[in-house]
């Protein structure tokens, strides 16, 4: 399982590849409708964190952002100063506490050994009220090279999330970013 | 006055030191040019005539699978045939190697954004490269680079299989692909 230092050593190479630059197209339409802007969010593995910019734009109160890299943290923490309704922190997402109405996931699903989806799920679930929404993207295609990233599938996806979440959806992402198009799937995975 | 003559001084010789293409006389320029640009063609065209057979050989599935396996092996072979220093580089790149990451190379590349025009600069350590545009000029570039019409569904896994954080597509004709760097002294 790639560790702390792993993922702060490529930040620190600026070995960035999954980093686009803005957020999702996929994500954001999904934000826009959203509609509770004092849900509390929490995206966790964020990043450069475009999408909570995005969050930021459009009215939400209530943002917390975790990444488990210090040098993505002090990058983002610069961008976000000042921003109250956003809170940072440096940590492992398998150790957060809290309760969240809604949590995105945006490359950190893929960026985990598959040996700890197991484990993903079943945190997501816990980190969220009944009823709250776990919702983004995953890819749906496998990748030549040990990860990560690691790739997936829908069958795959479908037996692990059951279990916690009801699966309000999951299809082939129609707007995903042009290189991505047809081997991304959007979810919207509801706490049972 | 004598103190600003100093000053004076002292400013024209660090302006020497860290000068870049000014410190080139015209002719050195253009030999310099000449040079990176004849090291430039031999290894687009030798790239060119190999992706050309895969494609033939294969398709489009085919010649993405020699792109990663061979076009490095390619370049850098060419490179010890120059005995010099030679690279593509993208703003979306496909190969990680191929980032844009040095500031000398982003001032490069926003350069050649503006004017696609080859030059040559002078990095920091006193080296000089030699930078010339790569565009898409041709229409088969387009069937790994073009868009979602002319990008396979096939194709685009295997690139997406391959090279999971790819950025090189949804170009079109003409468009600036990349730049070549090539080392061309000190």
């Amino acid at each position: 399982m790639p560790d702390k230092d792993f993922w702060n050593t490529r930040w620190e190479n600026r070995e960035t590849g999954w980093d686009i630059g803005y957020p999702s197209p996929g994500i954001t339409a999904f934000i826009d409708e959203y509609h509770d802007k004092e849900a509390a969010i929490l995206i966790p593995g964020c990043g450069n964190a475009y999408e909570a910019e995005y969050l930021v734009k459009k009215g939400f109160q209530n943002i917390t952002l975790i990444d488990i890299a210090p040098k993505a943290v002090e990058q983002i923490s610069e961008r976000f100063s000042g921003m109250a309704q956003v809170k940072i922190i440096c940590g492992d997402f398998f150790e957060h506490k809290g309760l969240y109405d809604l949590m995105i996931e945006q490359t950190f699903f893929c960026a985990i050994s598959p040996n700890m989806r197991q484990q993903y799920a079943q945190k997501s679930a816990s980190l969220l009220r009944p009823g709250g929404t776990l919702a983004g993207l995953l890819f749906n295609t496998v990748f030549e090279k040990e990860g990560p990233p690691f790739g997936g599938g829908i069958k795959e996806y479908l037996d692990l999330f059951s279990p916690y979440f009801e699966i309000k959806m999951m299809d082939e992402c129609c707007n995903s970013i042009p290189p991505r198009a047809g081997n991304e799937l959007i979810i919207e995975l509801l706490k049972k | 006055m004598k103190q600003l003559i100093a000053l004076f001084f002292v400013f024209a010789v660090a302006a020497c030191k860290h000068g870049t293409t000014n410190t080139l006389s015209p002719e050195q320029e253009q030999t310099l040019l000449k040079t990176g640009d004849s090291i430039a063609v031999s290894v687009q065209e030798l790239l060119q005539q190999n992706v050309a057979k895969a494609m033939q050989a294969g398709g489009p599935v085919y010649a993405v699978a020699f792109c990663n396996e061979k076009a490095a092996f390619l370049t850098d072979s060419m490179s010890t045939l120059h005995g010099t220093f030679i690279q593509r580089l993208s703003d979306k790149n496909r190969n990680p190697a191929n980032e844009i990451k040095d500031t000398a190379d982003h001032t490069a590349w926003k350069k050649l954004s503006t004017k696609q025009e080859a030059f040559v600069q002078t990095d920091a350590h006193g080296k000089r490269y030699f930078y010339k545009p790569i565009t898409i000029n041709m229409p088969a570039c387009l069937k790994c680079h073009g868009g979602r019409a002319d990008i396979q569904d096939s194709t685009r896994k295997v690139i997406l299989g391959k090279y999971p954080y790819d950025k090189a597509v949804d170009y079109q004709m003409g468009d600036l692909r990349g730049m070549w760097k090539i080392g061309v002294g000190s």
